[in-house]
């Protein structure tokens, strides 16, 4: 398009015309998107958590005492057949035993009186991929509930659906803030234009009188706002990393669970690309408040 | 060209600014609009260009009825209409070429058709050697003829003009006025407001005398 240069050129203009309103502006919707992009991280990481922590989904069938030998076979042979498992490994009663000293070390004292071994073989399942969510955990489990030499079915149901919990309230805790900062991002840019706009009154009015239309006037208001909230927004990218390195480097010096069990991620580009439009389509929100109001 | 049926415009609860207006004016005509001030000529000329509607009447240009435009048809009859302002309305920002070449830009001509002909109309208004100057390194008259070359550079079959030489001295004015008989010649309809009588009858040509919102000589 002919006239783009011409828009840029009155862009640029305008951007450097208020040049101290731009910069606080610029700089509060890069802080604005900045901690929207916080919870952004937040929500994605804990994301990615989850799907971890369900890939270590197991399901553990407790066998009837006093099994038999072919029965264990028989039952062994359906749940290899059947579908979502991937791997079955058997744990002889005498192998949960010494599993249980092992994992009680330095305390045998409780193991004393214990008496007889108390317990019970398993199965220990892996499943496949796709059967990895909590609903479809427990539909397995029902189904696995009624072979014939199941005594108890154990798995990380509970646990995973709090982690889920979470993740539900972030996500709807980002989209609520992110909605409110978003609205303050708009009305910080609508202000601005406001004011480019009405700096530049007197040049409006000679481009109605020579027959512009009123694309032709709007065009640089607009394309100053979408540049503000696209400059805001590769800023608060940057600002972002910052922030997502600090934290990284804290919970690396904290260690424990979260330190130990996951690998922090940043936003992958896709996302990032989404998020500076996300900017771009605030700022062009914003400005075309402040020229309908106006022009 | 040029034809106004029956016309009223009052503002507001005002007396009427305008009054049965009945005006015909030709092609490639040269008329002064003429009267006393508050005689309603600016308001007549800003009729044509649709800067105010009528009450009432008709407004045909170039076989167009222009009485009760869309908005979004204004800048279609104003590409197509020069206009000359009293005060210039130039963009005080930007350069004399740039002031001239916004006319083009804003109807799309290409960077090398705006060059060509914003380069030829500076020529010949005798204004060449300041295209890269800002309007406020300009004389009053020099102001004037940027505004004059920015209503003509893309071709207009009329020209209309308020009062042009209304911030000028005498010297300037004789100068723009020059420069508008010129503009004539080629073949523009020319339709121009002034309450200056020694003007008008320093160059004679059809007179239209507008007094208290009434064509009071000229008319028809
Ligand atoms: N925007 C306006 N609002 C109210 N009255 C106006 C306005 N413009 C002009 N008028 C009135 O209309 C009449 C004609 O004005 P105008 O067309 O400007 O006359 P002229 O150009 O001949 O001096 C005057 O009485 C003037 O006061
Ligand atoms: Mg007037």
């Amino acid at each position: 398009m002919r006239q783009l240069r011409y828009f840029l050129k009155e862009t640029l203009l305008n951007l450097r015309g208020n040049k101290s309103t731009t910069l606080i502006s610029m700089a509060t919707i890069a802080f604005t998107m900045m901690l929207f992009g916080v919870f952004l991280l937040l929500y994605f990481n804990l994301d990615a958590l989850v799907g971890s922590l369900q890939q270590e989904i197991k399901v553990i069938l407790y066998l009837r005492d006093g099994l038999a030998e072919k029965e264990r076979v028989d039952l062994e042979g359906k749940l290899r057949q059947g579908p979502g498992v991937s791997n079955v490994l058997y744990v002889s009663k005498a192998m949960a035993l010494v599993n249980f000293r092992r994992s009680l070390e330095g305390q045998d004292i409780l193991l004393k009186g214990l008496g007889d071994n108390p317990l019970p073989a398993s199965f220990e399942l892996t499943l496949e991929k796709a059967y990895q969510s909590s609903e479809a955990v427990q539909r397995l489990a029902q189904q696995f509930k009624g072979l014939n030499g199941v005594d108890d079915i154990q798995y990380g149901r509970e646990w995973v659906d709090n982690v889920n919990t979470v993740l539900e309230t972030v996500r709807v805790g980002s989209a609520v803030i992110g909605l409110i900062l978003g609205l303050a991002a708009v009305v910080i840019i609508a202000g601005t234009i406001g004011l480019t706009v009405w700096s530049r009154l007197e040049d409006i009015e000679v481009l109605q009188l020579i027959g512009a239309t009123r694309a032709y006037i709007q065009m640089p208001f607009l394309m100053e706002g979408a540049l503000m909230g696209l400059i805001g927004g590769v800023f608060a990218v940057v600002l972002l990393r910052g922030v997502f390195e600090l934290a990284k480097s804290r919970l690396a010096d904290v260690g424990g669970f979260l330190g130990g069990q996951m690998n922090l991620m940043f936003l992958p580009m896709p996302w990032l690309l989404l998020f500076l439009a996300v900017g771009v389509g605030l700022g062009c929100t914003g400005s075309l408040l402040s020229i309908r109001r106006l022009l | 060209m040029i034809q106004l049926f029956h016309v009223y415009k009052s503002y507001g609860r005002h007396r009427a600014a305008l009054e049965d207006i009945t005006l015909r004016i030709e092609k490639g005509e040269f008329a002064w609009l003429t009267g006393p001030s508050g005689a309603g000529k600016s308001t007549l000329l800003k009729l044509l260009f649709g800067l105010e509607q009528p009450d009432a009447g008709q407004i045909v240009i170039q076989n167009r009825n222009v009485a009760r435009l869309k908005e979004s048809s204004l800048p279609q009859l104003r590409r197509s209409i020069g206009f000359i302002f009293q005060d210039f309305k130039l963009l005080q920002k930007k350069t004399v070429f740039d002031n001239v070449a916004v006319a083009l830009q804003i109807a799309g001509a290409s960077p090398t058709e705006i060059r060509r002909r914003v380069t030829e109309v500076l020529g010949s208004v005798g204004l060449d050697h300041k295209k890269e100057m800002l309007p406020s390194m300009l004389s009053a008259g020099e102001q004037q003829r940027v505004c004059v070359a920015r209503s003509i550079v893309n071709h207009p079959m009329i020209l209309l003009a308020d009062e042009p030489t209304g911030n000028l001295d005498a010297d300037l004015t004789t100068e723009i006025i020059e420069l508008l008989k010129t503009i004539n010649t080629k073949g523009t309809t020319m339709l121009v407001a002034t309450h200056n009588r020694e003007i008008v009858s320093r160059v004679p040509r059809r007179v239209i005398v507008l007094k208290e919102g009434r064509i009071a000589e000229g008319g028809g």
